[in-house]
């Protein structure tokens, strides 16, 4: 198999990634174990939520209190800023238009009625709470509770009300999860049969909060629909996997990926690499009785950190780097991998691997490894993408530096 | 305990096999690959006696779209299978209607003489209800038309033209032997104009419907025979090409997955397996392949059956076909078209497959296409049944292009 | 202040012992309350492996006590079925074991009446598939598991139907005494946040490992020595029954499975306080490496989750045991924090205080081990009837528990369940099929913390350490308006759980770990600190001791 760049991983970084790679004219292959933080998400795009545990009111003139091996760092306020305006564009001409400025945060309803930091939000999640606020759960669905987010809400300061909404008898009464319910909203007929008892639910309010499960399929067109159908603005509230507005934005890459005529190998994880000398030259990934190997140009990997199985955290406390054994910090000990309250942080969230301001992976010496290997997204050392709140903005900045380096250079006209 | 079922230790519960998998989309009868596989394992774990617990695992179609999408390495779809397995023995084996369906050859060779008139029942209605009522299979479900004349027959009276200057061992499975000889001389043809010896060893079925309907003994012994009889081909030429996805899936890993067969006979042949369209891109990527095909303005939509996603190769299709030129591919969207092997001929199961593979019909329809493109037998028969289009093996567009 | 209760025995401790003793009572038709500090199983009984004894473990060294194991596994098969998994066990010899002590193994077996067959290599690999290659053969023995929630549950049970009262969350915190008797003991209610008195006529001290503390308070010396021993619980089951070396007991010699997991033991260290079960990375990977040695694939498995109980073991003042009742124990071995307490013996002993020190009605009982707790009852019993005039004989081995016509419980039972009812859609904890109606009946039966719906119905038990059921949950106690802020519950559930976990988290823990994370501090924006936390202003403790669990 030969590819000109391959990129391992399909989360938000490994996606984006080889959207823009592509878009710039290289010829991509995605290979990667399986899905990620696509799925595991708020569904929002983070860029800075938090820093020193501090809510943080306008990420991009943060930036430059970051520290200077923090990824935004390295790729450049430009690169950030040029992603998140690309990925806006992008989601828009897929169906997903997203609302939100970089400049500063806004808040996003979650299942627990806790208000997010976050910094793009897609349209059925942005609509701003204020005065009187229903939160209506689909009777039976599993994964929101009313009650549980009103308090959380009503600690917030907002007005906000339980109720539930009863399902149209349908075929998935027995069982069903955010998936199947997501699915059966897609439905229009489905949609008009469910818009009065979600009226009734909401009687009165000026909002009302849902979880989200508007639909999974026809982008936003569901959620606008559906709240068309009601007649009062409705808002989706983040819940735990699997991430409908995720499983949206996966679909959209994945079409892309195909207009794009981006290979994709999914479900095998890369297991190591070919070098010749500083180089890389190629990949080698499981296949069903073979290893195999893919020969590229450039590899980009994207694999996400210990959370994405990018890093193996080891019983003795030494880290490694699953693809091309890059270097990476470990601990004295494995009791130094997470901190001692859950809720606090955990050293293990932060460790990655160390690059160059090229995102290349560099030794102790602070020389880069190979001179065709990139690093993207959570796989990246000097940040906590779960604590300060920053995991699609660091994908999108990095994304765009890769391709903003690994872009081919422009031929002479002949 | 086998490795496979080892492998639900690594469930991190995120549900991301659950947003895949195709039956639990459109029926509640099937509770999703995480209650099934992992989940459902750390209570099964091999040891009550007794009668096994699931009825819900029945609903599985083994098409491995969850192995594919965890991100953490369980093999839910092959959990189940170990799981199922259990299940039919713990019921007293396979019924009639699963012992019949999982031995094509068997169904190949005993209609073969009669095959014009078994072909003319076989679709006549009347006939179709009546063996519905009798054992099982549904009246709609699509059916492969018997071949009066096998394969090899047609292989015996081969002779190669030109020169070669590789040899391969081709594995065709019954499907190619026993309903569509005309797809195996297809393989030869290509494989031959790009001056590859094509050899014909002594095989027999791969054993797959046996083990995807929990037959583990009776799979076992056919894995058994056939590895027997394709291990002198693994060494010289050390290249077997299967031209059907699943087949080619099963003596790739499945053997030793399901049926822990670990011996060194097993593991080479496992080893010199490739699916026919993944070999072709190979000779490509080597600058061997003839690419003098001629153009066919035509329209197709490409299916990758989930069997093939299962090899980890990608879609060599695809990229084979891109170099057809005036050949214009839109490729399915779909995970899997519903039929799973067997699964979608059963009475109780054929409205779930043609559910699931609902979405792959739709896309058809917009599309229209001239055909459809699809490197898995029983996928080919049920698509076209559903869509009425013509369903080729990628391997037939591309002898099409180099015959004209 | 509530007015005083009144009663004939107070019994503290909420262990298998109290709780036993409170049964044997109540079928003798005495009127008795328990009191315990925390809930139900909250001290040893709740930090052990789970072994159902077929005495085999001391058939060579203590014949009493194998003895004693074998009469009560059969009883205790027989009263409650429903807690016992009948999964058998091996005793597996490995190249390098002393072959000698294989002999005396047997030997000591049938002297104890414990039943025995040799198995070779092959038929012990057909019986347990993951066994070492290495096995040379296998002794099997009528080990079982036991749940010791699910006996607690039924044994308590079965006391407050004939008229008990069990008072959980009340520590006791004093005795009023009147010359050598004491009137009264003293109890704070945890939740309602005040003292109580219980004037009783006797006290049995039932506190296991801090039966010291309530002599103590009584004014009696009473010399425990807390014998820690850890326990690493594996995600999934890995064996059918238990595996057992057959050598001289040792660090990492035994594997229980239990429901969906596999718990690997123990370590004997003296520690100075029966509150110390923190839990060292060392002693994890000690008992994986030992107990790989019999199941290899151990050492590449997922660990759930590693905990500490102290084995409640008794140091006589004299050479004669100081009391009537029991067995003599062997001789003490204090050998200060860090000794290995395995020399000290297994079996109880009942202390009457009367003769011992003075203190006319207060008995304790001290030492033993969970599958005798029904025969440990019965002596002490019997010696208070004596006392009492009470001359009801004990029925508790004849009389079968709550929830024994269920029949020994199935590994697959709660997925037939599942199964049977189609309920599929009604599953809140995934990993351990709790169903929306279980917890829905386990709140209207009183249960208010997430902690109590992980002991009762086991939520939050499984590998996915309550990444989903937790705020679900949570949810549900919010429905049912439960009092209290369901947030700062939930994050005090999930910081519970944490405790102890850092031992033993590494490759897919880590990952569950971090993915957890993601959920609940990335996008439920949760962290834990600053919430008003009513349960705390209440006063409500922690429900269990730190550490671990």
């Amino acid at each position: 198999m030969r590819a000109d760049v391959v990129v391992v991983g399909a989360g938000p970084a490994g996606l984006a990634t080889a959207v823009r790679l592509a878009e710039a004219g290289r010829q991509v292959r995605v290979i990667a174990r399986g899905n990620g933080f696509t799925h595991w998400g708020a569904g929002a795009v983070d860029a800075l939520g938090r820093l020193g545990g501090e809510r943080v009111e306008r990420p991009l003139e943060a930036v430059g209190r970051l520290a200077e091996d923090h990824p935004y760092r390295l790729a450049g306020e430009a690169a950030l800023r040029d992603g998140l305006d690309w990925f806006a564009r992008f989601a828009a001409t897929a169906g997903l238009a997203h609302a939100g400025d970089p400049e500063r945060n806004r808040d996003q309803v979650t299942a627990l009625g806790v208000l997010r930091p976050t910094c793009l939000l897609p349209e059925p999640a942005a609509q701003v709470l204020g005065g009187r606020v229903a939160v209506v759960n689909f009777e039976g669905f599993r994964d929101f509770s009313p009650a549980l987010c009103a308090v959380g809400l009503r600690g917030a300061g907002v007005d906000a009300v339980p109720a539930s909404a009863p399902l149209p008898p349908w075929d998935h009464a027995r069982y069903f999860s955010a998936v199947e319910l997501a699915r059966a909203i897609d439905d229009d007929d489905f949609r008009r049969r469910l818009a009065p008892g979600l009226a009734r639910a909401a009687a009165g309010a000026d909002v009302v909060v849902v979880p989200a499960v508007l639909g999974v399929r026809g982008g936003h067109e569901p959620w606008a629909d559906l709240q068309r159908l009601v007649g009062t603005p409705l808002v989706e509230a983040a819940t735990a996997p699997p991430s409908i507005p995720g499983l949206r934005l996966f679909a959209a890459y994945r079409r892309r990926l195909d207009a794009l005529g981006v290979g994709w190998q999914f479900g095998f994880p890369a297991l190591g690499v070919e070098r010749d000398g500083d180089r890389v030259t190629a990949v080698r990934s499981e296949g069903a009785s073979r290893v195999v190997v893919t020969h590229c140009q450039e590899l980009v990997l994207a694999t996400g950190g210990v959370a994405g199985h990018g890093i193996e955290a080891n019983r003795d406390g030494t880290l490694t780097e699953v693809v091309a054994g890059l270097p990476v910090e470990g601990f004295p000990d494995r009791t130094a991998f997470l901190g001692d309250r859950f809720l606090g942080e955990h050293p293990l969230g932060a460790a990655g691997v160390r690059v160059d301001a090229e995102l290349r992976p560099v030794a102790a010496s602070g020389d880069p490894v190979h001179a065709n290997v990139r690093c993207v997204g959570g796989l990246l050392a000097g940040h906590d993408p779960t604590v300060e709140g920053s995991r699609e903005g660091v994908a999108l900045a990095t994304a765009t530096r890769t391709a903003e380096l690994l872009a081919p250079t422009p031929t002479p006209a002949t | 305990m086998l490795h496979v079922e080892q492998t639900a230790d690594r469930c991190i519960k995120c549900n991301v096999c659950n947003t895949v998998c195709p039956v639990s989309a459109v029926t509640d009868l099937f509770p999703g690959p995480k209650y099934e596989g992992p989940q459902g394992q750390r209570f099964r774990a091999g040891i009550d006696t007794g009668d096994s617990p699931d009825h819900s695992l029945d609903y599985c179609s083994g098409c491995g779209l969850c192995t594919q999408a965890c991100p953490e390495g369980v093999m839910v779809a092959e959990i189940n299978q170990v799981a199922r397995e259990r299940l039919v023995t713990a019921r007293g084996g396979l019924g009639l209607r699963d012992k019949l369906i999982s031995r094509p050859s068997l169904m190949g060779r005993l209609a073969r003489p009669v095959a014009p008139l078994a072909n003319l029942m076989m679709a006549a209605r009347p006939v179709r209800v009546a063996v519905e009522k009798a054992i099982g299979v549904h009246r709609a479900a699509a059916m492969p038309r018997f071949s009066g004349t096998t394969f090899r027959s047609w292989a015996r009276r081969h002779r190669q033209r030109g020169d070669a200057t590789r040899t391969v061992a081709y594995f065709h499975g019954c499907a190619v032997q026993e309903f569509e000889p005309e797809m195996g001389a297809a393989v030869v043809r290509v494989l031959e104009r790009n001056r590859v010896r094509v050899t014909f060893p002594r095989q027999a079925c791969c054993g797959l419907p046996l083990v995807s309907n929990g037959d583990f003994e009776a799979g076992r012994a056919a894995a058994v025979r056939l590895v027997g009889r394709l291990r002198a081909a693994a060494d010289d030429p050390g290249v077997i090409v299967a031209n059907s996805t699943s087949c080619g899936m099963t003596l790739k890993a499945k053997y030793r997955e399901l049926l822990g067969m670990d011996d060194a006979a097993t593991q080479a042949v496992s080893k010199a397996v490739y699916d026919i369209c993944e070999y072709l891109l190979e000779l490509a990527d080597e600058d061997a392949l003839d690419r003098s095909f001629a153009p066919l303005r035509a329209k197709a939509v490409y299916h990758p059956p989930c069997q093939l996603m299962a090899h980890g190769v990608g879609t060599p299709a695809l990229d084979l076909l891109a170099m057809v030129p005036g050949l214009e591919v839109e490729r399915s969207r779909a995970g899997c078209c519903g039929t799973a092997g067997t699964y979608g001929t059963k009475v109780e199961k054929y409205q779930i497959a043609m559910d699931v593979g609902a979405g792959l019909f739709e896309q058809v329809t917009e599309a229209r296409p001239d055909f459809v493109v699809c490197d898995s037998e029983t996928c080919r028969w049920h698509i076209a049944k559903a869509t009425g289009l013509p369903v080729y093996h990628p391997v037939q567009v591309l002898d099409r292009a180099y015959q004209v | 202040m509530t007015p005083p209760l009144e009663t004939d025995v107070v019994v503290a401790g909420g262990g298998a012992t109290g709780v036993a003793v409170l049964r044997d009572l109540a079928l003798r038709g005495v009127n008795a309350v328990l009191v315990e500090r925390f809930d139900l199983g909250t001290g040893t009984s709740g930090r052990w492996h789970g072994l159902l004894h077929s005495g085999a473990r001391y058939a060579v060294r203590d014949q009493e006590s194998a003895r004693e194991c074998i009469e009560e596994n059969t009883v205790l098969r027989r009263i409650a079925p429903h807690t016992v998994e009948d999964i058998g066990g091996l005793f597996v010899l490995l190249p390098g074991d002393d072959e000698a002590y294989a002999g005396k193994f047997v030997e000591g077996c049938q002297a104890s009446g414990i039943p025995t067959e040799e198995l070779s290599a092959a038929e012990a690999r057909r019986r347990e598939p993951l066994l070492a290659p290495a096995v040379k053969l296998a002794f099997a023995v009528p080990d079982g598991g036991i749940d010791s929630w699910a006996l607690l549950r039924s044994m308590a049970a079965d006391a407050e139907a004939r008229g008990s009262r069990v008072l959980v969350r009340h520590p006791v915190v004093g005795v009023e005494r009147a010359g050598d008797r004491i009137t009264a003991v003293r109890v704070h209610d945890q939740v309602a946040g005040e003292d109580r008195l219980i004037g009783c006529q006797w006290v049995v001290n039932a506190a296991g490992a801090w039966a010291g503390e309530i002599g103590r308070m009584a004014g009696v010396p009473i010399r425990m020595i807390a014998g820690k021993g850890v326990m690493v619980v594996m995600a999934s089951r890995y064996v059918r029954g238990v595996v057992n070396a057959c050598r001289k007991p040792a660090d990492g010699d035994i594997i229980v499975p239990q429901h969906e997991v596999a718990i690997l033991g123990t370590t004997s260290v003296q520690v100075d306080s029966p509150d110390d079960i923190a839990v060292a990375p060392a002693d994890v990977d000690r008992m994986i490496d030992m107990c790989a040695q019999m199941v290899p694939s151990l050492a590449s498995g997922r660990v759930l989750r590693a905990f500490a109980g102290s084995r409640p073991l008794y140091q006589p003042e004299s050479e004669d045991g100081g009391g009537s009742g029991g067995l003599k124990p062997s001789p003490p071995v204090d050998q200060g924090s860090g000794g290995d307490t395995r020399e000290v013996s297994r079996t109880f002993t009942v202390l009457d205080h009367a003769s011992r020190d003075g203190l006319g009605n207060m008995l304790s009982i001290v030492g033993g081990k969970l599958t005798t707790c029904r025969q440990m009852a019965e002596a002490l019993v019997d010696r208070l009837a004596e006392r009492m005039g009470v001359t009801e004989p004990c029925r508790t081995a004849t009389e079968v528990l709550p929830g024994a016509d269920h029949g020994p419980h199935r590994l697959a039972a709660p997925l037939a369940g599942v199964e049977r009812d189609g309920a599929y859609g009604e599953l809140i904890c995934e990993c351990e099929l709790v169903t929306r109606g279980q917890v829905r009946a386990a709140i209207a039966d009183g249960l208010t913390e997430l902690e109590d719906l992980r002991r009762k119905l086991r939520l939050g038990y499984g590998p996915c350490q309550a990444a989903f059921c937790a705020w679900r949950a949570a949810g549900m106690l919010a429905e049912e308006g439960s009092g209290g802020d369901p947030l700062a519950g939930l994050e005090r559930f999930l910081e519970e759980r944490w405790r102890g976990q850092r031992a033993t988290i590494w490759g897919d823990q880590a990952r569950q770990a971090l993915l957890n994370h993601a959920i609940y501090r990335g996008i439920f924006d949760l962290h834990g600190a600053g919430r008003p936390d009513e349960a705390a202003a209440a006063g409500l403790p922690r429900t269990e001791p730190v550490g671990g669990g």
